[in-house]
């Protein structure tokens, strides 16, 4: 009988030094899903991914992955997992067919087969040593290494780190081609949103060592909403419920709420007319991170973008 | 079938695939009968999601424009269902809307819209029937 | 772990090649021009194996993956760090030994006992052998924290010179003529120790409980290596 959820985090807590990078993280993702996980640099993604792989010991909290405990088990989870790095250092001598091979033993899963297969339809050479293949090269190497022991689970940080648009684009074609519709569930962490935003069952937004907002990409579309008003309703768009985002400027102000059915006919009850704009991810994104909840006059209107 | 996603638009990207199979529908680029690629094809092709082309698929067939035939695909219905104008007005007036709104913030009067809006479907049927005049002179 | 040892042959393979060509040209250049007794020639083949080959060894083992960002991918796989630091102490021990007992087969068939014996010439390499291991399982620990070759290379001479300036205060401080067995009131604990306890025994000490206490000194150097390993590679926040 198979877990419901593939990974599950509850109360993880980390710091290192005098950072608290992670507080209080809590997580659920279901399986079979494609989740995504945003963040901005620096945020802790990577130190929780190291951490569902039990290359880190939490401070506080319970991690489980596939059912296990990464801390107690950990080559028997990394064995049932397909994981690519941000920015992955490969063992430059080595020819791709010699990488290959190396990667086999660790597997008990292995499909060597399917790894041929793959090495193909990726049109990896063979005999080409890891060092001379391009980036996109090495990018696909390297989930063909993630995909060929057949996982359950793959967990992808940051994996087009580096990679021009194109080659981005094919990535996730790739992980859309070969890994959704297999019941695969995949962990994909961040910071570039609105590709992530097509491939996404659900996201999660890790802000302040916390998960901020986690739901479906389609849901969290479809509530979250910037509203456009004449300045005279700034009293009532100040408190509305779920208020990420406040600013006001000259004759109008406008909000970005969570959750637009409750609070569209609050801030209908003002009498003036409200616009609705649907958002992207994007904007989500800096809702929920970089928001001010809290109108300031001087503020600039614009902040910096979320690289 | 050419399909075109926006990705930075706040639009949902289930709405822009629905939307624009609904004008491809309306504007005869998809026929009844047509086949449309299977749900695998179109996420691989576009780099989306299965679950949402699942879903658009699914929104569609409630609509009523698409159907699916068991082991056969996904199929454009035969005789396209009346109601699909009616869906389509929505859509027109929700843009319409929009466009009087626009019209209020700028300060434009109701005579001035009315004009440029003629305009432009003058512009528009001049440029249709340019291009039903270049297709007959290929054949 | 068949394939980590091959990895990591492959990785040092010519470092080896490289150790028993230099080591073996200089005993074989030196044992053919005669300008030096025999054994002095092999003392100095042996101290150029000993002094050279641990650093090099040790400061490409462990800094070298960790400054290429591979010891990261490496530990993130499915298997045990000791295998991973294992493999590389295998390579390692190899490229310390190796070349020493190639110079020493070269040495044999040179001299072919002219001035000293087979066995004396034996006991010579064999005591360096051990040397340079037991330097080299110091020298592993100490550079498996260090983020790159070139740092750990000094700190690998650092523990060289510690060593010998150990060595030659405890035996000048108990016996002035450095020849052979020395007597040692020195602090039984840097005895056990010390690896060139090999060389210079203290007069209570066969050869072969020096070689116990090396071993036992190693075997604790090998549980430090492993958690510096594990902690060093992963606890750094990118």
């Amino acid at each position: 009988m198979s877990d419901p959820s593939a990974i599950e985090i509850h109360g993880v807590a980390k710091r290192f030094g005098r950072k608290q990078v992670l507080d209080d993280l809590n997580m659920i993702v279901p399986a079979g899903k494609t989740f995504a996980f945003l963040g901005r640099n620096g945020a802790g993604k990577t130190t929780a991914i190291r951490m569902l792989l039990g290359l880190l010991k939490p401070d506080r909290g319970t991690v489980r992955v596939l059912g296990m405990d990464p801390q107690e088990e950990p080559l028997k989870v990394r064995q049932r997992v397909g994981y690519l790095a941000e920015d992955q250092a490969m063992f430059g001598w080595m020819r791709v067919s010699e990488m290959i091979s190396f990667m086999a033993p660790f597997y008990p899963t292995w499909d060597a087969a399917w790894a041929k297969d793959l090495a193909n339809r990726f049109e990896l050479p063979m005999r080409t040593r890891t060092r001379h293949l391009s980036k996109g090269q090495g990018v696909r190497l390297g989930l063909l290494l993630a995909l060929a022991h057949r996982p359950k689970l793959v967990i992808l940080d940051d994996p087009t780190l580096g990679l021009d648009p194109i080659m981005r684009k094919e990535f996730l074609r790739d992980v859309v081609t070969y890994l959704q519709g297999e019941q695969v569930t995949v962990f994909f962490s961040s910071h570039l949103l609105y590709e992530i935003d097509a491939v996404a069952d659900s996201v999660a937004i890790l802000d302040r060592g916390r998960i901020v907002r986690q739901a479906e990409t389609e849901d969290l579309r479809n509530r979250v909403k910037r509203l456009i008003a004449p300045a005279e309703a700034q009293s009532v768009l100040r408190d509305l419920p779920g208020l990420l985002d406040f600013a006001l400027a000259d004759r109008q102000v406008t909000a970005v709420v969570e959750d637009i059915d409750a609070a569209l006919p609050v801030a209908r009850s003002s009498g003036a007319s409200i616009e609705v704009i649907d958002l992207n991810l994007d904007e989500i994104f800096e809702a929920y991170v970089i928001g001010r909840r809290k109108e300031q006059p001087d503020a600039p209107a614009h902040l910096e973008r979320v690289a | 079938m050419f399909l075109r996603l926006e990705p930075s638009s706040g639009i949902p990207i289930t709405r822009q695939l629905v939307d624009q199979i609904r004008s491809h529908c309306a504007s005869g680029t998809l026929s009844g009968g047509d086949r449309l690629p299977s749900v695998r094809q179109l996420a691989q092709q576009l780099a989306v999601n299965q679950n949402t082309i699942l879903r658009v698929y699914e929104r569609l067939a409630a609509e009523g424009l698409i159907e699916r035939k068991h082991g056969d695909g996904t199929f454009v219905v035969e005789r396209l269902p009346p109601g699909r104008l009616k869906a389509q007005r929505e859509l027109l007036r929700q843009e319409v809307e929009r466009l009087a709104r626009r019209a209020a913030d700028l300060g434009t009067d109701a005579a001035e819209v009315h004009k440029l809006l003629d305009e432009a479907i003058a512009r528009l049927s001049r440029e249709q029937r340019a291009l039903s005049k270049g297709d007959q002179r290929d054949e | 772990m068949r394939q980590l040892i091959w990895k990591e042959w492959h990785e040092q393979r010519w470092k080896l090649g490289f150790g028993c060509v230099v080591l073996c040209a200089f005993a074989l250049i030196g044992l053919r021009t005669r300008a030096v007794p025999d054994e002095s020639i092999m003392v100095g083949t042996c101290a150029l194996g000993v002094l050279l080959l641990p650093i090099l060894t040790a400061a490409g083992l462990i800094p070298a993956e960790r400054g290429e960002g591979t010891l990261r991918t490496l530990l993130a796989l499915p298997v045990a760090p000791w295998k991973v630091l294992a493999a590389k102490a295998i390579l390692g021990a190899m490229l310390c030994a190796g070349p020493i007992l190639a110079a020493a087969i070269v040495s044999l068939l040179m001299a072919r006992g002219r001035e000293i014996s087979n066995g004396a010439t034996w006991e010579i390499y064999g005591r360096a052998v051990a040397v340079a291991l037991f330097l080299f399982a110091w020298m592993l620990w100490s550079t498996a924290r260090s983020p790159s070759e070139g740092r750990a290379a000094a700190l690998c001479v650092g523990v060289l010179i510690l060593w010998l300036l150990a060595t030659r205060g405890l035996v000048a401080e108990t016996h002035p003529a450095r020849n052979g067995m020395a007597e040692s009131h020195a602090p039984f604990m840097l005895w056990a120790i010390c690896p060139f306890v090999l060389v210079f025994p203290p007069a209570d000490f066969a050869p072969m409980e020096a070689l116990a206490l090396q071993a036992v000194t190693v075997a604790v150097l090998w549980l430090f290596a492993l958690r510096a390993l594990k902690f060093g590679a992963m606890e750094e926040q990118s």
